[in-house]
């Protein structure tokens, strides 16, 4: 057997050698290149929304309730539960860690059984469309890395993001449409809040087209979209005629490939200034869609508008579309905060499911919501029956997955009576990363591109498993 | 993809080896050419690479993950899996090709198989001998024998660059573009020296000079223009994330613009680059032995290089873990600058590819971890150790400021008659009433012996201004209380009573901020009363009374001893006197008393010390017993004229101090800690898993640190000691080593990159990494002689980029035939001229230039150059100070790019949708994409509307008719005249244009702020030659 394949070899002439040999001087390049052979399966989903709660929203109060935790009210968390893990310096000083159980009833749903909470009643009713995930946990325990890490898989600044490994690997499906649209969705609940960053949504060591472009509310929703005032698209037109052909000229001196690209990018620029705003007018929303998503939805900016823009978005081919809302990091005031925070976003997120169903969408659409880790059982500042905080926590966090294969009506792992630690299929972030790109038709180890030395991969070096429990047609 | 090499091409390459076969003499130089690049299989160049990508993440030099006890990273372990005798029973081919799931290497999970080409080549490799070299980077760069000679009989090699360029793009059957037009030439030497065009009269200049040095004084002219430094600067400034913000979560301003201006400046002055490398590693110990201060500002400025790495103050943060990112943050910038190699692969296990041992990396990082200053950056612009810039006026003010204090300091400190007279009749006096028991004191309120409680540690300063830490906030004092922080506990001390005028030096932890709590019990015997406390600290202080702060001063600030009056309102019976003292760095200093209000010759009741020393002669005194009484008696008790005018004068000094320091800008810079930090190599990288402790080190196999003191010869510190022994290993060492003679990285990696400025790809295209798994060079040869050229010219950068731009290579037309766009589509042979897209900052700042709008003025705090609205706040942290953006006004915003002031979080809107880094980590080349969002910002951004409306005015305002101003308008932009045809089009766009904008004269106000049709079609038509292609490529 290894004969045959020698004598092949052998039989090949030298001068193979000599391509050979020129294409060492970039065989790293070549390498990387047989990662391109993408989608590497069926995928499941054409296209993802992410709805990112960034912040960490208490897994407690909304999804993952512990009712019995009453009888815990302001006795100390057991030292057997914490098991001497760290905690951020906000709380490490504290005397005591005295449990503040949730204020919120627990609510059923009837057709799953699962247990939600009153704060989120329009999810609550669709927990039977989606993959509730009790069991997610990371790394970081502080905000800037932990959500660099959620987005890059990397907690330190540098590494490409998940939308933009997804427009590298699968490229776009509407030319005149970038391909990763980012919003950032106003918020109600707590002021201050947590910063975002462009590298959340930042290429990385990618080239820089596939970064996320931030869709902005108000009147140039994509940077630098509109002519000026005082130039129409009629003079926009002429001018642009005008400039293709100096470049065309100038292509004809020089026979650059790159001058034609140039032309073609001008052009897809222009068509841009037509797409863009079709997509972002919503006058063509009939009445019962824009109620689907709540009263907030006609005011640019909010959440529940974010929302239908990522419908439309999806609709018109957009392959990833990633919405940050602020506002989740209740350190203290929960009872203030918190519910301002949740009505935010619970019909908006439901009102995208019913939509994207509707239109038989649903099914090729992945719909994520979640944020960078969780909350703590126990009490940061003063306990009272009626007010706590929650201070930051990596062990256990709670996030759902819906559409594009993914199961419904499925509860995924399970944490212990504190909501502390998880006790049943823990899910890490780089699996959660590999699973959306598993959705998506890419096998997370051979989505690759080489840099500082290595093959970078969104899922990093360590084993990642795509968590197959979540998927309706189960890995390979 | 690589297939371009054709078989006709190889056919001639095989009758040029038989042609040599046959009689080499007749040889004509072309083949000669071809054979040499078809040279025997190359280890270093083409098998290791291929090793290194497929083999080495199981077979190299990590030892913890090596299978098979293999490594084919050194000799011995390809000796033992190849028989160049038998070639084919090599087990390293049989291995390659065997179809056995089970044998096949690399194993098929890691989804990395071995092309077939490349296992040709691996075969003819053994064939040949399988003879194996180390990594070619990690050899000293050798010039090769006898090349002077070739250089010679290579009459088309008008340099040492073309000589290697020519060689190897002829053995591609290339052949050569002829020389730009000098036009084209004058504006491409000027945008790749200066990022600037020229003006149309530096092009005519060149086009007409006959001299045949035209060219050389066209470039020398650039070369010395002060619009190199801030050009060649920003891509310095990629490399090492130089920008404006903290870049972590409150991303805050943070000042550091006066290093910016070093690197500008320096390469004004053409800074060799070794003392440009070694000040930026080591200023801040450089500094310490010059005398010069100017020059020892320079060099801690330049130190700052070390603290360019993103900071957080995130709430919460563990103060190890922060501190331990940081290190790793800075000698990942280290391995990245300087050595060009991916140290950062060898955090968390030994390097997969380069033999970079997780012990090295770690003894490496020792140099970075020993920072004087804390991990957490406060959210402060200033976060210490910082160094104050002042401008030269500030210089002088201050330092008279300084003058005049130290001279009140000697006034007050030295002998005086008259007042040592009047001192000592106080002294006797008091020496008296002490001894008279009490008896003549007025004995209106006693104060206890002082308490003092702490450090306690606190991971930044400012929470040291917060809450209370041991009941500083209570009306009563336990002093055998139990104070618990973290799982610490405390105690009261009991403190040593002062004598009038000591200065207390508090307790402080070395290494972190710390708070230090002193307490005194004021027993007031008479009816409510006010006292003053006198006061003053290092750093900063707050003071209580009975529960109640009184009074608070924060730091940093240097200690001015009894500065500070605060009235105390003593109510009758027992007062409870706290002060929390918050140590920023440096010293733990507390001055404190208490007089009366009006009558300060009275001193609050001192127990035994004082009566002690007052007993003794003053010759029998300990001498710092006498300067506090001296320094007590002076300020506070003395009414004499001297010293009240002293003192008067003093405190107004201090203000004015106080005041011109809170103008004068500082920047980040660095100190090192006393003792320097023990370095523990972090298993898995991890801040709280230490294994052993590591002695700093350098990575020796690429030069041992016993060479390196031959350098000294010729290094800049003759006089340092280099035996083995008496070597304090600090940054300076590692310095010296890395700009020694025999690195072999250091000229390779810094020539590389220039070469990547000027040519627009490095000849090392990954120039962020020279090691195994890097690009080779696509000329070897030239890349080591470059660098020991450079070397030998003693780093002489503007000769370097002097050399390269006067090479034909450089010089070549950029037209590119079909033949070349098959052959070499990248253009690694040059046998054209690249015409990259210019960056962000140039295309901005050739629009500003060509209008007549740019502000060459250099160096300053970095402008707010108009952006978009809403984009900082879209992610800006709300409590952040860079979380609203206001643009500047005036000139500063027409000023260049290198200026605009950089948010790490939300990088400028320009730069960073025409790739721009977001200089959050080292960048060594930026990506040249060319996308629709950019061709939108080129037509739509307002800065370069309003150099196109600029440019129309300007048009208009040329003499002659409309063609006429066509032409000039053109020849402006373009720099070069315009051709029939495009004349044609352009006159009939504007006539269009301008009878459009007649009809609605409203548009036309609109786009330039009056109803002038004619401009608003010029404006027009220079936006549409600001956006061609020409234009924005070089």
């Amino acid at each position: 057997m290894i004969e045959l394949t020698r004598r092949s070899l052998f039989a090949r002439s030298a001068m193979g050698l000599g391509t050979a040999a020129l294409a060492s001087l970039e065989q790293r390049a070549a390498a990387s290149s047989s990662s391109h052979s993408i989608p590497h399966h069926e995928p499941m989903a054409r296209r993802a929304i992410y709805l990112f709660m960034s912040g960490a929203p208490s897994q407690m109060d909304m999804w993952d309730p512990k009712p019995q935790m009453v009888d815990w009210f302001d006795r100390d968390l057991p030292e057997s539960i914490r098991q001497g893990q760290r905690l951020t310096t906000m709380s490490s000083g504290q005397a005591r860690f005295p449990i503040a159980p949730s204020v919120y009833q627990p609510v059923t749903n009837p057709e799953t059984g699962t247990v939600t909470t009153e704060l989120i009643p329009h999810m609550s009713s669709k927990l039977d469309q989606i993959a509730l995930i009790r069991s997610m946990h990371t790394e970081a325990i502080n905000h800037d890395p932990a959500i660099t890490f959620m987005c890059t898989g990397d907690e330190l600044p540098g590494k490409a993001s998940l939308g933009s490994w997804l427009h590298y690997g699968l490229g776009t499906e509407n030319e005149d449409l970038p391909a990763f649209l980012v919003m950032t969705a106003s918020w109600t609940g707590r002021p201050q809040a947590q910063a975002l960053y462009q590298r959340l949504w930042g290429s990385g060591f990618l080239p820089s087209k596939y970064q996320g472009v931030s869709l902005r509310s108000g009147d140039d929703p994509v940077l630098y979209l509109s002519n000026p005032d005082g130039i129409s698209s009629k003079v926009r037109r002429r001018m642009l005629e005008q400039l293709r052909s100096l470049n065309e000229q100038h292509y004809e001196r020089l026979g650059d490939p790159e001058t034609k690209a140039r032309i073609s990018q001008y052009e897809m620029a222009f068509r841009m200034q037509t797409s863009v705003p079709e997509l972002t007018n919503i006058a063509d929303e009939p009445r019962h869609v824009l109620d689907l998503y709540g009263p907030d939805v006609e005011t640019p900016g909010t959440f529940a508008h974010c929302c239908l823009m990522a419908r439309r978005m999806a609709e018109r081919g957009v392959r990833f579309t990633q919405v940050f809302h602020r506002g989740w990091d209740q350190h203290g005031q929960l009872p203030r905060d918190l519910p301002k925070q949740c009505r935010d976003v619970d019909q908006p997120s439901a009102g995208l499911l019913t939509d994207l169903q509707q239109r038989g969408m649903l099914d090729d659409t992945l719909v994520v919501w979640g944020g960078e880790f969780g909350r703590t059982t126990y009490c940061q500042g003063t306990l009272t029956k009626s007010n706590y905080g929650r201070d930051h926590h990596p062990k256990c966090f709670s996030i759902w997955m819906a559409g594009g294969g993914t199961r419904r009506g499925i509860v995924h792992g399970e944490t212990d009576e504190f909501s502390y630690n998880v006790t049943q299929d823990p899910v890490h972030v780089h699996d959660l990363n590999a699973t959306i790109l598993h959705q998506m038709g890419i096998d997370h180890r051979r989505l690759t591109y080489p840099f500082q030395g290595l093959d970078q991969r969104l899922t990093g070096v360590e084993p990642a498993q795509v968590v197959s429990n979540l998927l309706n047609m189960p890995a390979t | 993809m690589f297939g371009f090499l054709s078989i006709e091409r190889l056919h001639r390459c095989l009758i040029g080896i038989v042609t040599l076969a046959s009689g080499w003499w007749s040889l004509d130089l072309r083949y000669a050419s071809v054979l040499a690049a078809m040279p025997e299989i190359s280890y270093a160049r083409q098998i290791r690479p291929l090793l290194s990508d497929h083999c080495f993440a199981c077979h190299g030099p990590d030892e913890n993950h090596r299978e098979a006890d293999l490594r084919l990273d050194t000799a011995s372990g390809i000796e033992s899996v190849i028989d160049p005798t038998s070639w084919r029973d090599s087990e390293l081919l049989l291995r390659l090709l065997t179809d056995d799931a089970d044998l096949v290497m690399p194993p098929p999970e890691m989804d990395h198989p071995v092309s077939q080409d490349a296992i040709e080549l691996i075969s003819r490799w053994i064939q040949q001998g399988g003879d194996v070299e180390p990594h070619w980077a990690f050899v000293p760069p050798k010039r090769p024998s006898q090349s002077r000679i070739e250089t010679a009989s290579d009459p088309t090699a008008s340099s040492r660059i073309d000589y290697w360029v020519n060689r190897t793009m002829r053995a591609q059957s290339l052949e050569p573009n002829p020389p730009a037009s000098r036009q084209a030439l004058a504006r491409r030497i000027a945008l790749d020296l200066t990022g600037l065009p020229p003006t149309p009269d530096m092009v005519t200049r060149l086009v007409n000079d006959p001299s045949p040095n035209a060219f050389e004084t066209y470039v020398d002219r650039m070369l010395a223009d002060p619009d190199f430094g801030p050009h060649v600067a920003r891509h310095w400034l990629d490399l090492v994330r130089y920008a404006d913000t903290h870049g972590l979560h409150f991303d805050n301003y943070r000042e550091i613009w006066p290093y910016r201006d070093w690197v500008i400046q320096s390469l004004n002055a053409n800074m060799p680059m070794d003392e440009f490398i070694r000040l930026q590693i080591a200023g801040d110990l450089i500094a310490n032995e010059l005398v010069d201060s100017d020059q020892a500002l320079s060099a801690r400025i330049a130190s700052g290089f070390n603290r360019l790495n993103v900071t957080t103050n995130e709430g919460g943060s563990i103060y190890e873990e922060v501190r331990i990112r940081n290190v790793i943050d800075r000698t990942n910038a280290f391995g990245t600058t300087f050595l060009g190699l991916t140290t950062g692969c060898a955090v968390c296990h030994d390097h997969k590819y380069d033999p970079i041992s997780q012990k090295d990396y770690y003894a490496l990082s020792a140099f970075f971890n020993s920072l004087d200053g804390r991990a957490l950056d406060l959210n402060a612009k200033d976060h210490a150790p910082v160094v104050q810039v002042p401008s030269p006026k500030q210089r002088r003010e201050r330092a008279s400021i300084i003058d005049e204090l130290g001279s009140i300091e000697t006034e007050l400190k030295c002998d005086n008659e008259s007042l040592d007279d009047a001192q000592a009749v106080w002294e006797a006096k008091l020496a008296h009433r002490i001894e008279a028991d009490n008896a003549d004191l007025d004995n209106t309120i006693t104060i206890s012996a002082p308490h003092v409680i702490g450090p306690f540690e606190v991971e930044n300063a400012n929470r040291g201004y917060g809450k209370a830490f041991a009941g500083e906030q209570q009306s009563d004092f336990d002093a055998d209380a139990i104070v618990r922080r973290g799982d610490r506990t405390y105690r009261w001390q009991q403190w040593a009573n002062p004598i009038p005028g000591e200065i207390a030096h508090l307790p402080r932890s070395v290494d972190q901020s710390s708070v230090t709590v002193w307490h005194q019990s004021i027993e007031n015997h008479g009816p409510a009363t006010k006292w003053d406390a006198r006061i003053g600290g290092d750093d900063g202080w707050s003071i209580y009374l009975n529960g109640k702060q009184v009074h608070r001063i924060r730091g940093p600030r240097p200690h001015d001893p009894f500065r500070y009056t605060v009235t105390l309102d003593l109510k009758s019976g027992r007062n409870e006197c706290f002060i929390r003292h918050v140590h920023h760095g440096g010293d733990a200093q507390l001055s404190f008393c208490l007089t009366p209000v009006d009558h300060k010759q009275q001193i609050v009741h001192q127990p035994s010390r004082l009566k002690h020393i007052l007993g003794l002669p003053k010759d029998q005194r300990r001498s710092s017993d006498n300067h506090s009484l001296r320094r007590y008696y002076r300020r506070i008790v003395s009414d004499d004229p001297l010293c009240t005018s002293l003192i008067f004068s003093q405190q107004g000094l201090w203000r004015l101090r106080d005041d011109l320091d809170a103008k004068i800008p500082t920047t980040l810079i660095w100190k090192e800690n006393r003792e320097p930090r023990t370095a523990f190599v972090l298993q898995r990288g991890q801040y709280d898993a230490p294994g052993k402790a590591v002695r700093r080190d350098v990575p020796d196999w690429l030069l041992p640190l016993d060479d390196s003191p031959a350098m000294t010869l010729t290094g800049h510190n003759p006089e340092r000691e280099w035996s083995a022994e008496a070597v304090t290993l600090d940054r300076q060492v590692l310095a010296d080593w890395l700009t020694h003679p025999n690195h072999p990285l250091t000229a390779r990696v810094a020539v590389n990159r220039f070469w990547q400025m000027i040519f627009g790809v490095g000849l090392v295209k990954t120039s962020e990494d020279f090691g195994s798994q890097g690009t080779p060079p696509s000329h070897p040869e030239l890349l080591d002689e470059l660098a020991l050229d450079f070397i030998a010219s003693g780093w002489d950068i503007k000769y370097l980029l002097k050399q390269m731009v006067m090479s034909d290579a450089y010089q070549r037309s950029a037209s590119v035939s079909r033949s070349y766009q098959s052959i070499d589509p990248d253009n690694r042979y040059l046998a054209r001229s690249a015409r990259p897209r210019l960056d962000a900052e140039a295309i901005r700042d050739q629009a500003m230039a060509l209008s007549g709008l740019l502000v060459r003025d250099i160096g300053g705090p970095p402008v707010r150059t108009p952006q978009p609205d809403g984009l900082w706040a879209a992610v800006g942290y709300t409590g952040s100070n860079t979380a609203l953006f206001e643009a500047d006004h005036g000139e500063a915003i027409h000023r260049r790019s290198v200026f605009t002031f950089w948010k790490r979080t939300s990088g400028p809107a320009m730069m960073t949708t025409l790739d721009a880094p977001t200089r959050e980590a080292c960048t060594a080349r930026r990506e040249r994409t060319n996308t629709p969002l950019q061709a939108l910002l080129l037509l739509n951004e307002s800065q370069l509307l309003v150099a196109a409306q600029r440019l129309g005015q300007s048009a208009m305002e040329q003499p002659g008719t409309t063609l006429d101003q066509m032409d000039a308008l053109f020849q402006r932009v373009l720099l070069r005249g315009i051709e029939p045809d495009e004349r044609k089009q352009l006159l009939s766009l504007f006539e269009e244009l301008q009878s459009h904008y007649e009809a609605d004269l409203d548009a036309a106000t609109s786009l330039v702020g009056d109803a002038d049709a004619c401009l608003a079609a010029w404006t027009i038509v220079a936006s549409t030659l600001l956006n061609t292609d020409e234009v924005l490529c070089r």
